[in-house]
């Protein structure tokens, strides 16, 4: 059959629980499919047999589908991944992506920092909806990253398994990449 | 019930299930859809599995007809009937109800979709209780994929929800599939 390759293709998007390694092999292979299957869809139009035409179409269509939807799909998580987790990629999921992949997130990271400087500097879209109830929150650090420098306290040292209280705004990326978690 | 997009992972996976047809017109040169028979041609009155999609391809234009898969036989709705809740779906179909709304365009007598209906709304009350009253989560293993999806977001908002009334709304959590992912990293 010639859509097992785009069925196997989508498939993989289910089995990991963010996403699966580019599978650019498969792709490559889909692509010879389809443009061998354009051929005899050709020749199947020039003895106008409409039947085996139709069936044909629709297998090629199938198979450009299924690809799209790949890309598409893997490029939806990259944007939630920009929301979520701030512009930077986390190291273990960068080689699951394709150069083009890691493109395409930097570029959208761009447009999404321009976009904000524009309606206002001080402006990051990705922040909560909800006014915070304090400017300082208190925080417990998970993971030893020594001393970091924050753009208005300055220099802070987290030690691991220490509490400290911080202005909320400055933390909250560190706290949705699970570094540190709030207590109050 | 819902109309997915050109762009849905799921849809394109539901449009897979096999399907077995009866082919009503011989076609020329398309023996490569039944690659078991070994012939060129697809003759007339060949009974084969083909996938969803290409299914109702076939059926729009007359040239194959679909029959009733037995997942929505009278025997298997009998059962289904007896009991919702407990059954698990995922067994059957992983797109059970997405299929059956599929099918139902092209099928004359659509006597199945009424009890699955039923079936459908029983099943779903019974999630919600399990949703709102925080229980078991092996109740994941007998759900579909719809099924799921609507388990995960009635989780998501119940939490939020008892946030909310707490008000503890503005604490920030962390992105758990990120979380999730570099333990397992770390591991390897």
């Amino acid at each position: 059959m010639y859509t097992e390759k785009s069925k196997k293709l989508v498939r993989e998007l289910k089995t990991s629980k963010w996403l699966p390694p580019y599978n650019n092999i498969l792709i490559n292979e889909i692509s010879t499919e389809i443009t061998e299957l354009h051929g005899k869809l050709l020749q199947s139009l020039a003895s106008q047999n409409e039947a085996l035409t139709v069936l044909q179409a629709g297998c090629l269509n199938r198979s450009k589908r299924s690809v799209l939807a790949y890309l598409n799909f893997r490029a939806s998580k990259l944007e939630t991944l920009r929301v979520e987790n701030g512009p930077s990629i986390p190291p273990h999921y960068s080689h699951q992506l394709s150069g083009d992949e890691i493109d395409y997130f930097r570029k959208y990271s761009a447009l999404l920092q321009e976009y904000s400087q524009k309606v206002s500097s001080h402006l990051d879209l990705t922040t909560d909806l909800m006014p915070p109830k304090d400017l300082f929150i208190e925080v417990r650090v998970k993971e030893d990253i020594g001393d970091i420098v924050l753009p208005v306290s300055g220099q802070v040292t987290f030690k691991k398994n220490t509490s400290q209280l911080v202005r909320r705004e400055e933390v909250a990326a560190l706290i949705r990449q699970g570094v540190l978690q709030q207590t109050n | 019930m819902i109309k997915r997009g050109y762009w849905d992972i799921d849809d394109i996976l539901a449009d897979e299930e096999p399907i077995m047809v009866q082919v009503t017109k011989t076609i020329k040169g398309a023996g490569f859809l039944n690659p078991e028979s070994g012939e060129l041609d697809l003759n007339e009155h060949t009974r084969f599995t083909i996938p969803l999609w290409l299914a109702e391809n076939m059926a729009t234009r007359e040239l194959a007809k679909i029959e009733l898969p037995k997942i929505f036989g009278e025997s298997y709705l009998n059962i289904l009937e007896a009991d919702p809740r407990i059954i698990s779906l995922k067994d059957r179909s992983n797109y059970f109800f997405e299929v059956a709304t599929k099918l139902n365009d092209f099928l004359q007598d659509g006597k199945f979709i009424t009890p699955l209906q039923k079936v459908f709304v029983a099943r779903f009350v019974h999630l919600y209780n399990e949703i709102t009253h925080n229980s078991d989560p092996k109740i994941i293993k007998k759900l579909t994929e719809l099924e799921r999806d609507i388990y995960e977001k009635g989780m998501k908002t119940t939490r939020e929800f008892f946030d909310w009334r707490e008000r503890k709304f503005d604490i920030i959590r962390s992105a758990q599939h990120v979380v999730n992912n570099a333990k397992r990293f770390k591991l390897k």
